[in-house]
């Protein structure tokens, strides 16, 4: 798919995490989801917001040879503090505290035209 | 203690008779025949805010610098687009270009892409955060031509505008959180909830992740559910077949789910008018709330149009500072304990859930501003020339708001004093004052009585003298008003 990026995940590189920052200081919520194997429903789940802890990192519960092949999906709303401010989200796939190849998304950064701005990325993770 | 609700009326009338205009008819004090009156400037400034003088920091400081009101205003949000927008200033000759307004938050601009809420939060020195400090810190630039088609002259100010106090900074009220995140759950589970299929088929469909559910949103408000059906029923009967397709060894063999929107628009349209409601209350609780803000605006002129030559032409210098009774954490007092929700979350105590004591009312009710504006080589007109002459003039203004609101009734009065130092002329000052009350007689509308007075604002003028009294109805709340400017 045009917009899917892919991580490269070291076997041996521990439980991969997904770390999500909404910038600017907004408001932000977001959900990580794991695919099930046949793609059709969710396996994990997991949700943070942008207020919660400095940091949001999330793990994906599976090992990198069960992930191999699975998409990953990221939901997020994003309520500025004023309709037209500006929004930034960025994504990274991490091993051990870093980023794995193909695992740190473009950002994502843009105008709010509404209250609740929703967006989506998604990764597709591959166990090298 | 309980707290006395004194009838509305009752406080409207005394207000009307002590602005009766026939009272005002009485004979004031004399003044010395030979007082000077303000510039004309200022005293058609005090007279034209004669019922709500404006006592705040500008939000764009420079535009005020220089008496315009932009029809478009560059936000920069990156390094590039601040770059973009000082080099469209000025042309391949190193003349500035009229009619730039530019007005950004460094800060965020330069650095806020990775500045969560929750950092944004973060302290550093006691209660002292300096990435609220930061994000508080505004630029702005502007740029205008001379008065007239023979002069060629450009004008540019820069204005800096500064809130190193604010205690009714919105992304510091944790409230809105317990507010917003009602929403914000609601939408995920939505979305979650259409399964990896759909999020497939529609990120195709639409092609851009940051576009897909808005676009989708959008589509539903303006065609229907139908036509969304419509619209994207072919596209996931080709991914469903296609995916069939791949899989129909596989045993058992998959379902997929059938195409099913994730929110109707009536949902969209709820979740939006619930969000903005959050900052629509949190706004209206936090009417009062201290701050001070700080502005300055030097301004500079080039005769020639060119950046070379540009010299000084004045500025003016803001502070305001708008006060209220402190809370019980100041005070080293007990706090709210949290309230346990229905669905067993713990979320702070809003603090305005009750009134126990005369101090908090006080709290929740009065806030005092007090104002101060210092201008220096401001040109005026030379009141000892015939012609055009202009003398330069330094002017301070110092004002004064008290404002007390108690649901359907509104009270403020003001008052300010300006002091004039003209070049080589001797010093003039006036005074203006300000009493107006807002009574709601329904939902939607609010009766207005205002009355002002001024001294040595008109020629001829001997004194203390009633200027008027005015009343009419509104359809908009004096909080409203407030917590827009403060």
């Amino acid at each position: 798919m045009a917009n899917e990026k892919i991580a490269l995940l070291r076997k041996n590189g521990g439980v991969p995490t997904v770390k999500v920052t909404i910038g600017q200081a907004q408001w932000g919520s977001f959900g990580v989801y794991v695919t099930t194997k046949d793609g059709l429903g969710w396996e994990v789940e997991r949700k943070g917001h942008s207020w919660d802890s400095v940091e949001a990192e999330v793990d994906l519960e599976l090992s990198p040879t069960q992930l191999d092949g699975r998409d990953v999906w990221i939901d997020m709303v994003i309520t500025p503090l004023v309709v037209g401010d500006p929004y930034a989200a960025t994504i990274e796939v991490r091993q051990e505290g870093q980023a794995v190849s193909g695992g740190q998304l473009p950002p994502y950064k843009g105008v709010t035209d509404r209250h609740n701005f929703m967006l989506s990325a998604l990764v597709r993770l591959l166990t090298k | 203690m309980s707290t006395a609700k004194t009838p509305a009326s009752l406080l409207v009338v005394p207000i009307l008779l002590w602005c009766a205009p026939s009272w005002a008819q009485d004979a004031p004090a004399a003044q010395p025949a030979d007082r000077p009156e303000l510039s004309a400037e200022n005293q058609n400034r005090l007279k034209a805010e004669a019922f709500a003088l404006d006592l705040s920091v500008p939000e764009a400081p420079a535009f005020v610098a220089l008496g315009i009101t932009p029809d478009k205003i560059t936000r920069p949000t990156s390094p590039r687009e601040l770059g973009a927008a000082l080099l469209n200033g000025v042309d391949d000759q190193g003349n500035l270009q009229t009619g730039v307004a530019i007005d950004f938050v460094p800060y965020l601009a330069l650095g806020g892409d990775d500045l969560t809420l929750a950092l944004y939060r973060q302290n550093d020195f006691g209660p002292i955060g300096m990435r609220r400090i930061a994000s508080r810190f505004a630029v702005s630039a502007a740029t205008s031509k001379g008065t007239d088609s023979d002069d060629k002259s450009v004008r540019l100010a820069l204005g800096f505008r500064l809130t190193p106090w604010d205690e009714g900074d919105a992304r510091a009220n944790t409230t809105i959180d317990g507010c917003v995140v009602k929403q914000h759950d609601a939408i995920i589970d939505r979305l979650k909830a259409s399964g990896p299929f759909l999020h497939a088929v529609v990120m195709r469909k639409i092609g851009d992740p940051t576009l897909m559910w808005n676009t989708l949103a959008d589509q539903l408000k303006e065609h229907g559910p139908d036509w969304v059906k419509d619209e994207y029923k072919e596209a996931y009967e080709a991914e469903k077949k296609e995916y069939e397709k791949q899989h129909q060894d596989d045993v058992p063999p998959p379902v997929v789910p059938p195409f099913k929107i994730p929110f109707t628009n009536r949902e969209i349209e709820g979740w939006e008018a619930a969000t903005a409601k959050c900052f629509e209350d949190a706004k209206r609780e936090n009417w009062n709330a201290a701050a001070w803000d700080l502005g300055i605006a030097p301004t500079w002129v080039s005769e020639s149009s060119g950046f070379n030559d540009l010299g000084s032409a004045g500025g003016t210098v803001w502070s305001s500072l708008s006060l209220n009774l402190p809370g019980d954490d100041w005070w080293g007092l007990r706090s709210l304990p949290d309230v346990v929700t229905a669905d067993g979350r713990r979320e702070p105590a809003n603090p305005f859930a009750h009134e126990t004591d005369v101090y908090t009312f006080a709290r929740q009710h009065f806030q005092l501003l007090v104002h101060t504006r210092y201008r220096w080589d401001t040109r005026v007109d030379d009141p000892n020339s015939a012609g055009n002459m202009k003398i330069l003039q330094d002017d301070v203004l110092i004002g004064g708001r008290i404002r007390a609101g108690i649901s359907r009734l509104a009270i403020s009065a003001e008052a300010a004093w300006v002091h004039e130092n003209p070049q080589g002329l001797p010093g003039r000052d006036g005074q203006r004052y300000a009493v107006s009350g807002e009574v709601k007689i329904t939902d939607s509308i609010w009766l207005q009585v205002s009355a002002g007075s001024s001294d040595n604002l008109d020629s001829g003028n001997d004194g203390f003298v009633i200027g008027s009294l005015r009343y009419g109805l509104s359809t908009e709340s004096p909080y409203d008003t407030w917590q827009q400017v403060r």
